[in-house]
């Protein structure tokens, strides 16, 4: 039942995950929390993601061919394991739910302005359904080859807009004053790296997931955070921190503001940015999916995969049409993010100590 | 056969999904803008500007393009009442993504342009990187201009500026700047400043705005200096008088190889020291002279000592007339001094601050000729 991936595919399938909606907000939260100095809270930030990915993928490590379901079952006994299963479907649930229906109004209110988000996020919702039932594999390879689409595009035009940016908009780049204000930023910045929590759903094989693994996932997050930086630096550098916290947008409103005359063809580079984006948005909705549909059939065993992934699809239709604004949506984000910490952090910390302490590491040796 | 009827459905439904169905319309369907002007007319708003007149280039071909312009105009209290009188003689939805210029008139303009400015930031089909302009004359009568260079008004002026500014002489600030520096504050920026002259479109010179208000006018011929400090690769020809002979006048091109401007804050003094290193290109001569090489040195003093008159004139006039950093200087002081910054009033402080020009200037080439060449009779 559980399928297993490769290192790369699993270091893709964090990518995926990770790299999604978060980036369209993520320049205006950074700079309004750390200023110039944003780059130093996003390398704390990513330091802090990297000791939760490296413990997750410890635990999947350990506990061969078993997913969270199975081992947290082993390790705190069936009652605590319900809850911390219920935790992560709901987790996912909205998640993904949500960050459908942020996708369908930003796309709204960008581009498609007469189109209703009901059409969108139902679109969104079909192709993921889609994705869903041809399983983990499938979804990884999509990663996969998104995934490479989405380094390049997102490398190529952020480094088209920062040769476009003034270099003077970037400085003062550090204010040893500030310390404590880019340290008190690093809590909020830790958001848009919420997803690594997708590794206790995957199964690690002996054969195909050597210590090297660890290498994979810490690595991929550290370079996450290193496109991160770039992103942010070069929003900043034509924007100005002044102007870019007024866009919830700020990724699309600095791109609207660049017009690159000796490459042409990226002269409206907003139309390629948008095709990217949505194709990251794709990946993170149909992995986050994936999760909640996958760690439910562990306990609807009788229903068929297919089956319950509809339902879940329908169910996330109607519940993300119930918040009336994008307001509301957004206040839902902002919960669904504080749970990320419980999902990343506080759970699998838990796992990963009792997991020490009954010395499973080595019985399993 | 039920799997085939799924993929059927599928297909049929992405089909009907496909979002563009609700926001398509036909090309025909809408009146795409080509510029528009802004002007205050009797209390009242008024709208200008052309509409493109879409036409087969040739009945074998079928792509439209542009040939001509409907021209537009409407009145209102507000923007949205204006272009409520707009739509209401209109028969086509507006499409503002094409529009290549925005021009605002003189009286406009000294009332504040900073509403119009976050139109176009916010309205989704404007681009960010529109060019704006300030205009002497009422915008409805600058579109009124038969145009025989280009194909409409807002064509011309555009691409007036971006050849103005691609040679080096001038400015091309985009919507997205404009707003940058409304959002940073304190500071001031420079528009275009055009005109009619002899019956045609004019380029003459730049329109000071402070708090997004018009406050003064710099002449073209007074340009360079700020031309030196702002414009991304500046070009500028000088012309140097020879010392030998009154009659002989020699024409460089500067660039602008290296600009640095520090800050320094000393005794509640704001100093800023701008360094400009110029490589000068030698043209031609008006009558052919030799030109030694202590010649060229005072060549290069006397091209140094114009472009900092230049630069310093306009300073002084930013410090004392307009009372406005024009220059931007704000970013760099922040940039090093962000503490100090927080608590000094920029206004004051720019205006009394101490700012030193330094330029040096190098004449890289005689543009292949040789005036120093040997006669052998």
């Amino acid at each position: 039942m559980n399928e297993s991936l490769t290192n790369r595919q699993i270091a893709f399938i964090i990518f995926g995950i990770v790299v999604g909606y978060g980036v369209l907000g993520l320049p205006k939260n950074v700079t309004e929390n750390a200023g110039t100095g944003g780059w130093f809270t996003l390398l704390m930030a990513t330091a802090i993601t990297i000791i939760f990915t490296y413990i997750i993928t410890y635990l999947g490590y350990v506990h061969k061919n078993k997913t969270i379901y199975e081992y947290s079952n082993i390790l705190t006994g069936k009652f605590i394991a319900s809850i911390f299963m219920i935790i992560y479907i709901i987790y996912y649930f909205m998640l993904f739910t949500m960050i459908i229906r942020m996708a369908s109004e930003a796309i709204k209110l960008t581009v498609l302005i007469k189109t209703p988000v009901w059409a969108l996020c139902l679109l969104f919702l079909s192709v993921v359904y889609y994705a869903v039932i041809k399983k983990l594999e499938v979804i990884a390879r999509i990663c996969e080859i998104y995934g490479l689409i989405l380094i390049i595009g997102y490398i190529t035009i952020h480094l088209a807009v920062l040769s476009q940016g003034k270099l003077i908009n970037l400085r003062p780049f550090f204010v040893a004053g500030d310390l404590q204000a880019y340290l008190n930023a690093t809590l909020v910045t830790i958001f848009p790296f919420l997803g690594v929590e997708i590794l206790t759903i995957i199964s690690f094989n002996k054969k195909k997931n050597n210590k090297r693994v660890f290498k994979y996932t810490t690595l991929m997050v550290g370079f996450i955070g290193i496109l991160y930086i770039l992103i942010v630096e070069s929003c900043i550098s034509i924007m100005g921190v002044d102007g870019i916290v007024h866009y919830k947008d700020a990724l699309f409103a600095t791109i609207r503001r660049v017009d690159i005359k000796s490459l042409q063809f990226l002269e409206r580079i907003d139309g390629i940015f948008l095709t990217i984006w949505i194709m990251g948005m794709f990946c993170t909705a149909s992995i986050e999916a994936y999760g909640s549909v996958f760690l439910m059939s562990k306990w609807f065993k009788d229903i068929h995969f297919n089956l319950l992934a509809f339902i879940v699809i329908i169910l996330a239709f109607i519940v993300g049409q119930i918040p009336k604004t994008i307001d509301d949506v957004e206040k839902i984000m902002d919960y669904i993010s504080y749970c990320t910490l419980i999902t990343a952090g506080f759970i699998p910390m838990i796992l990963f100590l009792i997991t020490k302490v009954k010395k499973y590491d080595k019985k399993i040796r | 056969m039920i799997k085939k009827l799924g993929k059927a459905l599928t297909i049929s439904m992405s089909v009907l999904l496909l979002t563009s169905c609700w926001d398509s319309e036909d090309i025909n369907k809408k009146s795409i803008t080509v510029s528009i002007g802004v002007d205050y007319v009797n209390d009242n708003i008024e709208f200008s500007g052309e509409v493109a007149k879409l036409a087969s280039a040739s009945k074998e071909e079928e792509k439209a393009e542009t040939s001509d312009v409907y021209k537009m105009l409407s009145y209102g209290k507000t923007f949205e009442e204006a272009r409520v009188n707009y739509d209401s003689v209109n028969p086509f939805s507006v499409f503002l993504g094409a529009t290549r210029v925005v021009v605002f008139g003189e009286k406009y303009a000294k009332k504040g342009i900073e509403p119009y400015l976050n139109r176009i930031d916010h309205l989704y089909d404007y681009r960010k990187t529109l060019l704006s302009v300030v205009s002497r004359e009422p915008p409805r009568e600058l579109f009124n201009i038969k145009v025989e260079k280009d194909i409409s008004v807002g064509f011309l002026i555009e691409d007036i500026m971006e050849h103005v500014s691609s040679n080096g002489e001038g400015l091309y600030p985009v919507t997205g700047e404009l707003l940058s520096d409304i959002e940073l504050g304190e500071i001031g920026y420079l528009l275009p400043y055009i005109g009619i002259e002899e019956g045609t479109i004019k380029y003459l010179g730049l329109a000071v705005m402070k708090n997004s208000k018009l406050i003064g006018i710099i002449d073209i011929k007074k340009t360079s200096g700020i031309t030196y400090i702002l414009a991304k690769e500046p070009k500028i020809i000088q012309i140097i008088n020879s010392s030998n002979n009154e009659k002989n006048k020699i024409s460089f091109r500067t660039f602008v190889k290296k600009r640095k401007i520090k800050t320094d804050y000393i005794d509640g003094q704001v100093t800023i020291n701008i360094d400009l290193d110029l490589k000068a290109q030698l043209r031609y001569q008006y009558y052919m002279e030799p030109i030694s090489d202590e010649y060229t040195k005072i060549l290069e003093n006397k091209i140094s000592e114009k472009a900092k008159n230049n630069i310093e004139y306009i300073i002084k006039r930013a410090k004392s007339e307009f009372k406005c950093d024009i220059f931007g200087f704000a970013r760099y002081f922040r940039a090093e001094h962000p503490e100090i910054y927080e608590k000094i009033d920029w206004e004051d402080a720019f205006t009394k601050a101490n700012i030193n020009v330094n330029v040096n200037t190098k004449i890289i080439n005689s543009s292949l000729t040789d005036p120093n060449a040997k006669k052998k009779y």
